[in-house]
């Protein structure tokens, strides 16, 4: 169990290498890939979650989380059984049209997989076809849009009101972020849900499908 | 559409604004400028006005803060005919600047015979948040006085984004935002006239440089593909600006020039400052920073110049942030700065101090000023002399959020090198170069062995060709 504590914590300070390579012993020792990645890893990115939120921890140090976790989980992958995996749910997300910002959106997308999401990452410059295209593919439990310009929200609207006229609507939840994006946009253009940060982007999306 | 008259005391001057209008706009759209050192925000209080008791009901409801009849101006809307009187400390004033070169380049020098019939030229740096212009007299090659305005276009949004997507939602803004900046300029310029003594009919030429945005808005052209991918400008040649007589009734025969642009986020305040310090002839390794509210960097390397554009966001020129970065403060009386010597301009003024160090958080609320923003590259031959601007691609599209900004060589300033000469010093001991700054007085910046297509605008400037 301590070894836990001391992967959680080695998460939380980003070392990728001393990650690495307390996951392989911990291995070693018998403990099971599935133990490792929820009382561990996953543990530990709730917690770097809760200190985004609190802004105790800043974007590039949940970055090096976020990598080292996603190091980390390559491990585990092959010996984890199926279903152990992305069971949270089937998460697209994309940047809008019009804007090529992607770390708050690549940020989300890590903290989502690290939850135990299936992401497909849709890229930047993402017009309504192409969610739209998406969705059909991959019938998605959650759909989540990010822009970061003020010129660009307006893009975040149309894709709302395509996902809205297809009908898909009923079965999927959407999520909205990025810096001009507020709750009270989020509800004018008939957004789910609205996270100020990645940490609470992942505690709503949780929620959303409990 | 329904018309309100304002009606403003003492005096009782009126103006007419449509329904729904915001007070701050209608004035603004009457000349009349007021403080709106927030953007509009509703933050700073600045713009506070004093309706009559029985304006109140023609007006939107209050918001949190508002008490009695005061009201702030750039959040109230107007529903019916107001009477209102405006307090001194909500008009916006000028401020005397500091920045400006004390003597201009010899190589403009006029013919050495100071005539009367003086004539006057305008440089205006059209900044986002605040614009700097400058009076010089071209016949006898000096600056008379700098003020700085704040931009009234902050109504409309702090930072760059903001006014574009205030164009992209609404194509009345940019004429509006447009009509704004030219008042301002016309009050800057009457400051300057008042302040030296001088008359409007000598005013020949105003060389305007700004950002791309600015700049747009300023030729009347639409911002709004700035604002998406792949955020190209709608031009970048430098322009003929005419303001029309309606507009700038002071002097509708001075010629308005631009200087040209080089892609959606490097603007014309950037080459203005290049071609000011001679990069093109600068050591490799020399790097020029523009800091404003988007912030500009140029790189002399050893293949030619390197241009990239940052967001700074508003902080730094005591914008609206939700961190704690007060509003300027601005003296309350108009002061523009007149040395007919082209002695160094007054002191800044105590109350202008820049924020303490750590008053302003890392973040501010420009939407676009996150780690994430984009770095907009320069046209390879924007600087190119003789090649067209349809031929300027913007070097937009790439590795979105590529670890290191992508940059683009951009052709420096050719020139002979028999032509250069080693360091020249700075003859004015207490100009801007005392304080590290280029000297502006380095009259290598202004000797040009060629024509380039940009140098028409900078020969109107001085009355007389380069050679």
């Amino acid at each position: 169990m301590s070894d836990l504590k001391t992967i959680t914590e080695t998460l939380i300070s980003g070392d990728v290498e001393a990650l690495m390579s307390q996951v392989k012993e911990a291995l070693e020792k018998g403990t099971a890939a599935g133990e490792i990645l929820a009382n561990g890893l996953i543990a530990g990115m709730d917690i770097v979650g809760e200190r985004m939120e609190t802004g105790e921890m800043f974007i590039p140090e949940v970055l090096m989380s976020a990598h080292a976790m996603g190091e980390a989980v390559e491990i585990l992958k092959p010996l984890l059984a199926e279903g152990e995996t992305n069971t949270a749910g089937r998460v697209i997300i994309g940047t809008v049209k019009g804007d090529l910002h992607d770390i708050g959106k690549n940020l989300v997308s890590m903290m989502l997989e690290s939850a135990g999401f299936e992401v497909t990452d849709l890229g930047v410059d993402v017009d309504a076809d192409a969610f739209m295209k998406a969705i059909e593919e991959l019938n998605p439990h959650i759909v989540g849009l990010s822009a970061l310009l003020t010129t660009t929200i307006p893009a975040m609207r149309d894709t709302v009101d395509r996902i809205v006229q297809s009908g898909k609507k009923d079965s999927i939840k959407i999520m909205v972020g990025g810096a001009p994006v507020n709750q009270a946009f989020a509800d004018e253009i008939g957004a789910d849900a609205y996270a100020s940060d990645a940490g609470s982007a992942c505690k709503l999306a949780k929620a959303m499908l409990r | 559409m329904t018309q309100h008259t304002l009606t403003l005391l003492p005096g009782r001057r009126t103006a007419t604004c449509r329904d729904g209008e915001l007070i701050a706009a209608a004035l603004a759209s009457s000349g009349i400028f007021l403080r709106t050192d927030c953007g509009g925000k509703g933050v700073c209080g600045k713009c506070r006005v004093s309706l009559s008791s029985e304006s109140v009901p023609h007006v939107s409801q209050a918001e949190a803060g508002e008490r009695g009849t005061e009201r702030l101006a750039c959040r109230t809307r107007i529903h019916g005919d107001l009477t209102l009187s405006i307090p001194a400390a909500t008009l916006m004033t000028a401020t005397p600047v500091t920045k400006a070169p004390a003597l201009l380049p010899e190589s403009y020098s006029p013919d050495g015979t100071h005539t009367d019939d003086e004539t006057l030229g305008v440089a205006v740096d059209l900044g986002t948040t605040t614009l700097a212009l400058y009076l010089l007299s071209l016949s006898r090659n000096t600056l008379l006085g700098s003020v700085s305005v704040k931009n009234p276009q902050a109504i409309f949004g702090a930072d760059v984004m903001a006014r574009i997507g205030a164009v992209r939602e609404n194509a009345e803004a940019l004429t509006k935002m447009r009509t704004l900046v030219i008042r301002a300029i016309e009050w800057g310029v009457k400051e300057l006239l008042t302040g030296g003594n001088l008359s409007a009919g000598r005013l020949k030429t105003l060389m305007v440089v700004g950002n791309t945005t600015m700049i747009h808005i300023l030729a009347g052209v639409s911002p709004g593909p700035l604002g998406v991918s792949p955020y190209e400008p709608v031009f970048t040649a430098p322009r003929r600006v005419t303001p029309g007589a309606d507009h700038f009734p002071l002097a509708p025969k001075m010629q308005w020039a631009t200087l040209p642009l080089l892609s959606g986020f490097l603007g014309s305040d950037i080459v203005s400052a290049a071609v000011a310090v001679d990069l093109a002839n600068a050591p490799v390794g020399t790097l020029l920073v523009d800091i404003g509210t988007n912030g500009e960097i140029m790189l002399k390397s050893e293949s030619g110049i390197l241009a990239a554009s940052c967001a700074t966001g508003p902080a730094f020129e005591g914008g609206p942030s939700p961190v704690a970065c007060p509003p300027s403060r601005v003296p309350s009386t108009a002061s523009p700065s007149t040395r007919p010597q082209g002695k160094p301009i007054l002191p800044r003024s105590e109350s202008r101090k820049p924020a303490p160090p750590g008053s302003a958080a890392p973040e501010s609320s420009a939407p676009w000023l996150s780690s994430s923003a984009p770095v907009w590259s320069a046209p390879t031959d924007a600087l190119i002399p003789g090649t067209s601007p349809a031929r300027s691609r913007p070097m937009t599209k790439g590795p979105p959020s590529s670890p290191s900004p992508r940059q683009t060589k951009v052709q420096g300033f050719r020139r002979s090198p028999s032509r250069r000469k080693t360091s020249a010093p700075c003859n004015s001991p207490k100009g801007p170069s005392s304080r590290g700054l280029p000297c502006w007085s380095d009259r290598r910046a202004w000797r040009s062995p060629r024509k380039f297509f940009w140098q028409e605008p900078l020969e109107m400037c001085s009355g007389r060709r380069t050679p």
